[in-house]
């Protein structure tokens, strides 16, 4: 069964913030769960558009109205989560499979008008686009917020360890800096200066640390939504599997 | 120049950018580059001794032993690397201390990673640095001894004052 995160979604995430438990719409049958369902509702939203606008190429406009009705007229709907938690494979190609019939039943009643003839005719790879800008959004929004509960991390105050915003400061420059920007990382003589590090083991020990801390916030970002063990790893593996081919086919 | 913002920039990265930082792992050798090597061994050589080797894990009476070998040296002014390994008659101890604090460090680094060559280095000069006293110091037969030897010597990183040590220190070893 998919959990949602237990996190609340604050101004630091990417997605829009609607309170859906608070604004009435939510079925009486889950309003014990109401905090839950909000967090899936907005931990979604983002690869939920993302998905749509690369699916149904031109309907931009209605693309906000379209997934408000589809959060009110689906997952909203009453026994619509259970239905979905009941282990029919990932959760979020439950989401996209949803949507993109949503969208087609709404296009097809609405079949006299033009851009709804463009929007039927989405096609094998407009649906590729979709899973694709579905997934890039769904990565993008886990490193997002791996990063921020990392950068926290490091530099909640923790008596004498006082190394660890010298392990942000030093992951950042060394590895996140360049990796996001495609730039030189910054050398290892600047680090050992701006951070007075007194050897290359401590050097060493202080990268690793934040690869460490990294992967520590990785697999619990994952393991928020994915419940067992076995299917965050799975879930970890998929996701660099993703990534990984879309970089090799993005090089070709 | 603005600052980076890592948030943003995740949510302007591209799958290749994704990637790169999904994958990160500890245990991968991506930490330093072959042009950060001179770098790291000018660190290495000025680095504390107290600092390395003081942090060892040892246990029993070679903590003691220790302790007194670093007080002995930092008195007679042997405080860094350089101090100990380019000083003509180095304390044996402290090459003792220094051979083992480097051998540990070669078995925690990938072969070959740019941080494993600068403790191979010094493992090489903690031995070598013993002049005819290596063999009490290494179980390693003079032979490979100098055959290491040359491979450090022909390392483009190590600068023109540790290519001479190597050098002169490998003249000494025992035939």
């Amino acid at each position: 069964m998919k959990r949602a995160p237990s996190r609340r979604p604050d101004a630091s995430w990417p997605w829009p913030t609607t309170q859906w438990s608070a604004s009435g719409h939510l079925p009486s049958s889950l309003h014990r769960d109401s905090d839950r369902l909000n967090d899936l509702i907005l931990k979604y939203q983002s690869p939920l558009k993302a998905y749509l606008l690369a699916a149904f190429p031109g309907m931009e406009d209605e693309a906000q109205e379209l997934l408000q009705d589809f959060t009110e007229g689906r997952i909203l709907k009453k026994g619509w989560l259970n239905k979905a938690e009941r282990g029919r494979g990932r959760f979020r190609d439950l989401l996209k499979m949803s949507l993109k019939n949503f969208v087609r039943d709404r296009l097809r009643a609405r079949q006299a008008e033009v851009v709804s003839m463009e929007g039927l005719s989405s096609d094998l790879s407009a649906e590729e686009n979709g899973s694709e800008a579905f997934g890039m959004e769904w990565a993008r929004a886990i490193l997002v917020e791996v990063l921020r509960r990392m950068e926290i991390d490091c530099r909640k105050p923790r008596g004498k360890k006082l190394n660890r915003v010298q392990i942000w400061e030093i992951f950042r420059l060394r590895l996140l800096q360049p990796i996001l920007e495609d730039a030189e990382p910054v050398s290892y003589e600047d680090l050992v200066s701006r951070f007075g590090i007194s050897s290359p083991s401590a050097a060493q020990n202080l990268l690793i640390t934040g690869k460490r801390i990294f992967c520590r916030h990785l697999n619990a970002v994952i393991a928020e939504y994915e419940e067992s063990s076995g299917a965050a790893r799975a879930e970890l593996r998929d996701l660099r599997q993703f990534l990984s081919r879309l970089a090799h086919e993005k090089k070709e | 120049m603005t600052e980076f913002d890592p948030s943003k920039a995740v949510r302007q990265g591209n799958a290749a950018q994704l990637s790169k930082i999904m994958e990160l792992d500890p245990t991968t050798a991506d930490l330093w580059t072959g042009r950060d090597l001179p770098a790291m061994l000018r660190h290495q050589l000025a680095a504390s001794l107290e600092f390395d080797l003081g942090s060892f894990k040892l246990a029993g009476p070679a903590v003691r032993n220790r302790k007194h070998a670093l007080a002995e040296a930092a008195a007679a002014g042997v405080r860094s690397f350089a101090d100990l390994l380019f000083r003509p008659e180095p304390p044996f101890e402290l090459l003792k201390l220094s051979k083992e604090f480097f051998k540990a460090r070669t078995q925690v680094c990938h072969k070959s990673s740019p941080e494993w060559k600068v403790a191979y280095l010094f493992y090489l000069l903690s031995i070598l640095a013993a002049g005819e006293h290596a063999p009490t110091l290494s179980t390693l037969p003079s032979a490979d001894l100098f055959r290491a030897a040359g491979w450090a010597l022909k390392q483009t990183w190590v600068d023109e004052k540790t290519r001479e040590r190597i050098l002169a220190a490998r003249k000494r070893l025992p035939v």
